[in-house]
């Protein structure tokens, strides 16, 4: 069926202001970075900066520790990407696979761990860490973001297996394929998307998380990015508004570059997927 | 029957967290760790000095003041931890329950009230030096004595004061006024409506998104006090006096002569505003003279003007502090800082970079010759006379009354949701329903 050239125009303009709408807070990012502290406050804001000027990013670059901090998230949302990853696969399989008492109990149990608000456990886990020599490491840090980030992970991944048809598996079995190479060669590779989502979404977790940096990291040297853009933030709403938005786009650039990696590993396994053999 | 079982699983799992992790001792805050000790000679010791310096100028020169302690001091090393300002209360909470606070801490003393009620900061009275005691104005020290206990050294402190843009001014034919002929509230109400020509000029503009700190402090110039009796767990009166500036700013708003929408703007939201020829006259607390500093457009003409008068000029000390925590091993060592720390040229150098009023009479002494006849600064540094302790600062629910209660009101009322009698019964049943 053909659809109809108003309609494509449509389709077009609708598409485009959707781009707007996503797009327009990141070129607002990209142009607060480079105005002047005169240009920030103007009365009529302009869409793009009359003098564009690099002493933002010199602002952020040489008065705060910011590739220290930018390092250390990095460090830690891809530790904790990776662990909760490999953590939340078996357990999914598991969960999904398998019908027992235990897999209703399993699901209960991940539910009522999302009931727990933050501040309710800030302090017992701040006490925990303590304990056990943790608190002001990023080991610490990426065991509490693994922790916070695995319920909704497991869950998450738990519906991708589900969703894989058990034919499959069986057909794999019965021309004689073991449990291993069953779940390497066809339950991995169709599997992909779905680890590769959770997988993201445990990285942007722990990118943006701030709280549980804040209470956990002490040592200036261990900051996470989050702290560090926080600081820009005054009391009674004053804000260092050029170099918080210098600092927000570079926080900004490694999250966009690894997220466009992945994004073709996404699209490649939803299509490996999709292809009858 | 879910619900109870849902509700019976976070007991059970949080009564064990709690259990399994320590939590629950039953000691008083500042109980943990080891008792204090001085150290011995030749005895390396390391401090940790949390502090939420904010400006650019401020963070330099509190870097300065730990790089120039550290340099003369190799024995006793300080190290200097920034946190954000919206932040401070958080992390400490969570650092004094895991007995992992910093030995030095940059607070307020309105947020000290509580840490000092739950026995979490070291009392300082025999520890100040004699010099630094007497530099301090005494009702000054009251705003961060607490039950007899001195917490906190006072720093800087902040007042609400006008911000004119001189042009404008001149051109209605205003003449500034003095510190010895300062402008009364009616003068305000006058100048605001010669200055407001309409369209969307207006006379007067006050960011009030968070409105309770600068209504109930400038409310003390008509002795609004609020509170009285117990200092932790006072009693509340909102009468006529307490009621003078809200009613006068809603005054204000109603008959077109302050900017509407600014109730809605925090304080520095207001300057572009200010800056764009909008609002001749700006109310904000003077750390605000930072921002213009630094962000006005060249050309603009501008000062500070002397404070409100009312029946008086009185405003809430609310200063900044420096305390110690009773957790710290050494608290001796930790006061040899902060006496240093609070030396006139240091302390100088902070409330320059922050735009506050140092509260010791000879940092004060250094400011006024360093800014002397620049933007009014001579008749803001004269304010400090004017600070006092206000009866909310001990209080230990009013942080909470001020957000749960306070604020939501003053906010529905100079939008026009609640008369003034709303206001006032809004204000007293809820810190009886808080407080009880």
């Amino acid at each position: 069926m053909r659809t109809s050239p108003g309609v494509r125009a449509a389709q077009y303009v609708a598409l485009f202001g959707y781009v707007v709408f996503l797009g327009f807070p990141l070129l607002w990012l990209v142009s607060t970075a480079f105005k002047p502290p005169a240009e920030l406050s103007q009365l009529t804001p302009t869409l793009f900066p009359v003098d564009w000027t690099w002493s933002n990013f010199q602002v952020a670059f040489a008065e705060s520790q910011l590739p220290g901090a930018l390092r250390n998230s990095f460090v830690v949302a891809v530790a904790t990407a990776i662990i909760t990853t490999l953590v939340a696969l078996p357990a999914a399989y598991a969960i999904a696979r398998y019908r027992s008492a235990v897999r209703n109990a399993t699901i209960g149990w991940i539910l009522i761990s999302q009931v727990f608000p933050f501040i309710l456990i800030v302090i017992p886990v701040f006490i925990v860490l303590k304990q056990i020599g943790l608190i002001n490491t990023l080991p610490g840090l990426v065991i509490v973001y693994v922790v916070w980030a695995l319920p909704f992970t497991l869950w998450m991944l738990q519906g991708y297996v589900a969703a894989i048809p058990r034919d499959l598996e069986e057909a794999a079995s019965t021309d004689g394929a073991n449990r291993f190479v069953i779940l390497r060669a066809i339950i991995f590779p169709l599997l992909l998307p779905g680890l590769v989502a959770t997988s993201m979404f445990a990285f942007i977790n722990a990118w943006n998380e701030f709280f549980f940096a804040l209470v956990i990291i002490q040592d200036p040297a261990l900051q996470t990015a989050p702290l560090l853009l926080a600081r820009y933030v005054g009391a009674e709403g004053s804000v260092n508004l050029g170099p918080l938005a210098a600092t927000a786009l570079i926080t900004t650039l490694p999250s966009l570059i690894i997220f466009s990696i992945i994004q073709r590993k996404l699209v490649s396994g939803m299509l490996s997927g999709s292809v009858k053999g | 029957m879910k619900r109870r079982l849902t509700t019976l699983s976070i007991a059970t799992v949080t009564s064990a967290v709690l259990l399994t992790s320590g939590c629950i001792s039953g000691s008083g805050g500042g109980s943990g760790g080891d008792a204090p000790q001085t150290a011995a000679p030749g005895e390396k010791v390391a401090l940790t000095f949390s502090s939420y310096a904010f400006q650019d100028l401020t963070v330099k020169a509190t870097q300065n003041i730990v790089d120039t302690w550290n340099a003369a001091n190799p024995d006793i090393h300080v190290e200097y931890q920034k946190v954000d300002p919206n932040s401070v209360h958080d992390k400490l909470v969570t650092q004094f329950a895991g007995n992992q606070a910093p030995d030095i801490i940059h607070d307020e003393s309105a947020d000290i009230a509580g840490f000092s009620a739950q026995g979490y900061l070291a009392d300082m009275t025999s520890l100040l030096p004699a010099d630094l005691k007497a530099d301090v104005p005494a009702s000054v020290w009251q705003t961060v004595t607490f039950g007899g206990k001195v917490t906190g050294v006072p720093t800087i402190a902040q007042v609400y004061n006008l911000f004119a843009n001189t042009d404008a001014l001149q051109k209605a034919g205003i003449t500034p006024p003095t510190a010895d002929a300062p402008w009364t509230w009616d003068d305000l109400a006058t100048n605001a409506k010669k200055l407001t020509t309409g369209g969307d000029v207006y006379g007067f503009a006050w960011g009030l998104k968070s409105p309770t700190a600068g209504l109930m402090s400038s409310g003390l110039a008509f002795d609004g006090k609020f509170f009285s009796g117990d200092e932790a767990k006072p009693t509340i009166t909102v009468g006529a006096n307490e009621m003078e500036v809200p009613n006068r700013v809603k005054k204000m708003i109603d008959d077109k002569t302050m900017a509407p929408n600014s109730i809605s703007l925090s304080g520095t939201d207001v300057l572009p505003g200010f800056f764009g020829g909008k609002y001749g006259l700006v109310m904000a607390g003077n750390y605000v003279e930072a921002q213009i500093e630094s962000k006005a457009p060249q050309g603009f003409n501008w000062t500070m003007l002397p404070l409100l008068k009312g029946t008086s000029q009185n405003q809430a000390a609310g200063p900044q502090t420096l305390s110690i925590a009773r957790q710290s091993k050494h608290p001796a060592e930790a006061m040899k800082f902060i006496a240093y720390f609070m030396k006139a040229e240091n302390l100088a150098k902070v409330a320059e970079g922050d735009a506050l009023i140092p509260v010791t009479t000879s940092a004060s002494a250094i400011v006024k010759k360093d800014l002397a006849g620049k933007h009014g600064w001579d008749a803001i540094l004269g304010a400090s006379a004017s600070l006092v302790d206000s009866p909310w600062n001990k209080a230990t629910k009013f942080p909470q009354w001020k957000s749960e209660t306070a604020t939501p009101a003053y906010q529905e009322f100079l939008a026009g949701k609640i008369d003034s009698a709303t206001l006032q019964k809004r204000l007293t049943d809820g810190w009886t329903k808080i407080n009880s």
